[in-house]
């Protein structure tokens, strides 16, 4: 059976290679986008899902609904929280803090930087993380700890057996001596620990005198939370504006709290780990993040794509039923029954599945690694998930383009046939199927390209329209994180020193229209000047210019109306409701600038 | 008696018009028997083939083959009966152009129970007995038309059937492959096949050992030929 199919195949495809070629091509092509679109669409769903436990998992976020102010979800929040929880709700088992952080080892005179996360003892416990090296019970509880992931073990080390060493570590500027106490293993992934070369425990100190620990408000990194059940994730989230009113607000003039009317422009919400991916296209300082809707678009296209394959297949052969017809018939009269040749052309059409499948795989593991290489998403191609779905692919789309054919082919009444020389292209039925497909591949694939066309439209328009300052020649660069007004200000003249280099300044956000309706900074200066802090009272809003203005004539920006403001200066220049900040508050209050601009 | 039909009718209906193919045929053919069927164009004679070849059905009557009522059988049992007992030669051949001569007559085989091994002796036997031996890895394409008849022949009998059913088999053949293809039939018949043949030739009509003349869709005369 059998051989006798593959002979056939073979039989066609020696005496009508466009046939088969269109017929294999047009369905690889379909099985190919499928399978590539489906593991984006699975990596995209599979954020965080690897986690033992991972429905139990959550993180809190911060509403803030400042008058004024565009309300914004952010998952950067303040550790105020952290001690009350498990106080407040029986059913939290565990809670930790989790921030990102910038490391540099210098290594040769060089500094190599990580992607490191300062968190708590109970880490590793939570997530039941296993250390391929090291006690993960203990590995953070040492002030001076340090757990490395293989391959910075490898970058720092030069081998991942290292347990015991020490590293020299400098973070916002300090140095400090770590000390291996673990390396860990494969992670999860995708989800948190993306990317995580170092994972070290919050400085003791930081407990008692950062602001983050302190005060509420304070905008820190994230809260994760494990529950006892899913569903008690529900029933704290219920139960958090309690939780707002009782423990962070105050009067109008105490430090710790939101303020007297606290609930009012704040509140926390515990969202599912799983969930933060999609969720985080709407939260302010998140991570690697998706839209839902976009994701779900995609998998639908490569649905679209596999259905258009297989249409195209059905269209092909039912085509062709009335070429093979006296074949059918003489096979019938020579004592074929109507199984028999179902199974026959059922199994041509299966063939032809498996070879396009596996065609398609071999487009799929061209396009997957692109597609990463592009989004700079870890996509990659997971065999045990392909050795499911694929086998799943042929078998449907085999079925669903042979399926017909087969029907029509076997159907066929030999007397009419052979005795009459009359050769049916399946009928009127037949036609009526083979122009709905038609129509309905063409109508897809309008769609598609005229979605493509407005897609290359708007990227072009946003490629081409005028940002209101001249980009070229303008290079933009992370700023160094140092809060010493001083460094920032010796970078600036050693920058501005460098020949052709027509000016230099540094700014919040890269100049762009919205700029200055984007951000705000929300501080709250204290009459002695001495601290400041973050906080949310309107009266005491200021809002950050983009940039040193002196720049901007160099970067071709002019103010629409009134006049340029001060030459440049690293001073802080906040207006408060009621007039400047007072000299001396000005060092201990430097604003964190991101970006530095060179012209 | 190996066939007996009583009474077969065959109506041909569409939107418009009801066309009587065949009326109320009645036909007993003996084992052994090598029949000719004649008549006007038009007149049922390869509908009647057909219903006996069992690709088509009366629409009234009883076809009995041996002891088996036909007309009651599913499209699995008529398919088993006629891989078993039939072999089919068309006036214009039906070899399937993508099979050589060789797996066209194969084909007669491979819905039966049969090995490859010997499927390949009786194949080889039937082109011998046909002479087309040495065209066994051609195509159909590549055979004249006495050629291609012979190996349709040769199709319909490497099985062995019980019941030999023939289309006009000389119909698009010259004289001289006219008389081979009878010469093979009439072999066939001596060595025991019955045979069924719808012929428009006159003399190749006598060559039968019966004859019957259909006309409307009914059979008019039955005679036996003095051989
Ligand atoms: N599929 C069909 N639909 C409708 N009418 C049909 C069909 N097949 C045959 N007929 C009609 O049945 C009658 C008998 O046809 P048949 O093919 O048996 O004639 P025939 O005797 O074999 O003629 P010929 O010598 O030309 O082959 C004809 O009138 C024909 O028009
Ligand atoms: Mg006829």
């Amino acid at each position: 059976m059998i051989a006798a199919i593959l002979r056939s195949i073979s039989r066609q495809a020696r005496r009508h290679p466009l046939y088969v070629g269109l017929n294999v091509f047009g369905l690889a092509l379909g099985i190919g986008v499928f399978l590539t679109l489906t593991l984006v669409v699975r990596f995209e769903y599979s954020f965080n899902t690897g986690f033992v436990d991972a429905d139990r998992l959550a993180r809190m976020d911060e509403h803030w609904s400042e008058p004024g102010t565009t309300p914004f979800e952010s998952a950067d929040v303040s550790f105020r929280a952290l001690p009350f929880l498990k106080q407040d709700f029986s059913e939290i088992e565990d809670a930790v803090t989790f921030t990102a952080t910038t490391l540099n080892v210098q290594k040769n005179g060089q500094f190599t930087h990580f992607s490191g996360r300062m968190t708590d003892p109970e880490f590793f416990r939570m997530f039941s993380l296993r250390l391929v090296q090291g006690d993960p019970d203990t590995a953070l509880t040492r002030p001076d700890g340090l757990v490395l992931s293989r391959r910075a073990a490898m970058t720092v080390f030069g081998k991942s057996d290292v347990l015991g060493k020490t590293i020299e570590i400098n973070r916002i500027g300090q140095k400090n001596t770590y000390s291996v106490t673990g390396v860990l293993g494969d992670v999860p992934s995708p989800g948190l620990l993306d990317n995580v070369d170092m994972l070290l425990p919050v400085p003791p100190q930081d407990r008692v005198t950062r602001s983050c620990f302190l005060f509420w408000g304070s905008s820190c990194g994230e809260l994760l939370l494990k529950f006892h059940k899913h569903d008690d994730i529900a029933a704290v989230n219920a139960r958090l504006s309690d939780f707002v009113l009782h423990r962070a607000s105050g009067t109008a003039d105490d430090q710790i709290s939101i303020g007297a009317d606290g609930k009012r422009v704040y509140a926390l919400s515990v969202v599912p780990l799983k969930e933060t991916h999609f969720h985080d296209s709407q939260v302010e300082d998140a991570g690697s993040s998706a839209e839902q809707y976009v994701i779900d678009g995609i998998g639908l296209i490569g649905l679209l794509a596999l259905i258009l394959g297989c249409a195209n297949t059905v269209n092909l052969a039912t085509a062709r039923a009335g070429l093979r017809a006296k074949e059918v018939a003489l096979r019938k009269t020579l004592g074929a029954s109507r199984f028999m040749l179902f199974t026959q052309f059922m199994g041509e059409a299966m063939v032809f599945s498996c070879i396009a499948g596996l065609s398609g795989l071999a487009l799929c593991e061209i396009c997957v690694p692109a597609i990463a290489s592009v989004t700079g998403e870890a996509v990659d191609i997971d065999y045990y998930f392909i050795a499911l779905l694929l086998p799943l692919v042929i078998l449907g789309s085999g079925l669903a383009s042979g399926l017909y054919p087969s029907l029509i082919l076997s159907g066929y009444n030999p007397a009419t046939i052979l005795a009459a020389a009359r050769m049916p292209a399946g009928g009127r039925k037949a036609t009526m199927l083979r122009n709905a497909l038609v129509v309905a591949q063409f109508s897809v694939a309008i769609c598609i390209v005229i979605c493509t066309l407005v897609i290359d439209r708007q990227t072009s328009f946003l490629r081409h329209a005028s940002r209101g300052y001249i980009q070229s020649g303008m290079l933009i660069g992370q700023q160094m994180h140092s809060k010493d007004i001083e460094v920032q200000r010796h970078m600036l003249d050693m920058l501005q020193s460098i020949p052709n280099v027509t000016s230099v300044t540094l700014g919040e956000l890269q100049p762009n229209p919205h700029s200055l309706t984007r951000t705000g900074f929300f501080m709250r200066v204290l009459r002695d000047g001495l601290t400041c802090r973050w906080s949310g009272i309107a009266s005491h809003q200021v809002t950050e210019k983009p940039t040193s203005p002196a720049c901007w004539p160099d970067a071709g920006l002019m103010p629409h109306t009134g006049r340029m403001m001060a030459p440049p200066t690293l001073s802080l220049k906040a207006e408060t409701a009621t007039g400047m900040l007072s000299s001396t508050a000005r060092p201990l209050c430097p604003l964190a600038l991101k970006n530095l601009m060179m012209l | 008696m190996l066939i007996h039909l009583s009474r077969i009718q065959r109506l041909y209906r569409s939107d418009e018009v009801e066309t009587t193919a065949l009326h109320d045929i009645e036909l007993d053919i003996a084992q052994g028997e090598f029949l000719a069927i004649m008549g006007p164009s038009g007149c049922g004679k390869s509908t009647l083939l057909n219903i006996l070849g069992t690709i088509d059905r009366p629409t009234a009557g009883s076809y009995r083959f041996g002891d088996e009522e036909l007309t009651k059988l599913n499209e699995t049992a008529l398919a088993r009966f006629r891989r078993e007992n039939l072999g089919y030669i068309f006036q214009s051949f039906n070899l399937i152009d993508e099979l050589t001569i060789e797996e066209n007559i194969e084909l007669a085989l491979i819905y039966r129970n049969i090995s490859k091994p010997e499927r390949r002796q009786r194949v080889a036997q039937a082109m011998d007995r046909v002479g087309i031996a040495h065209r066994a890895r051609h195509y159909p394409s590549q055979l004249s038309g006495g050629q291609q008849q012979r190996a349709a022949i040769a199709r319909a009998i490497v099985g062995e059937p019980r019941l030999i059913l023939a289309d006009e088999p000389t119909g698009n053949l010259d004289t001289e492959n006219g008389t081979q293809v009878m010469d093979i039939l009439q072999t066939l018949n001596d060595e025991g096949a019955t045979i069924i043949m719808v012929t428009h030739s006159p003399s190749h009509a006598d060559l039968a050992r019966r004859r019957v003349d259909m006309l409307d869709g009914q059979i008019v005369i039955s005679v036996r030929n003095a051989i």
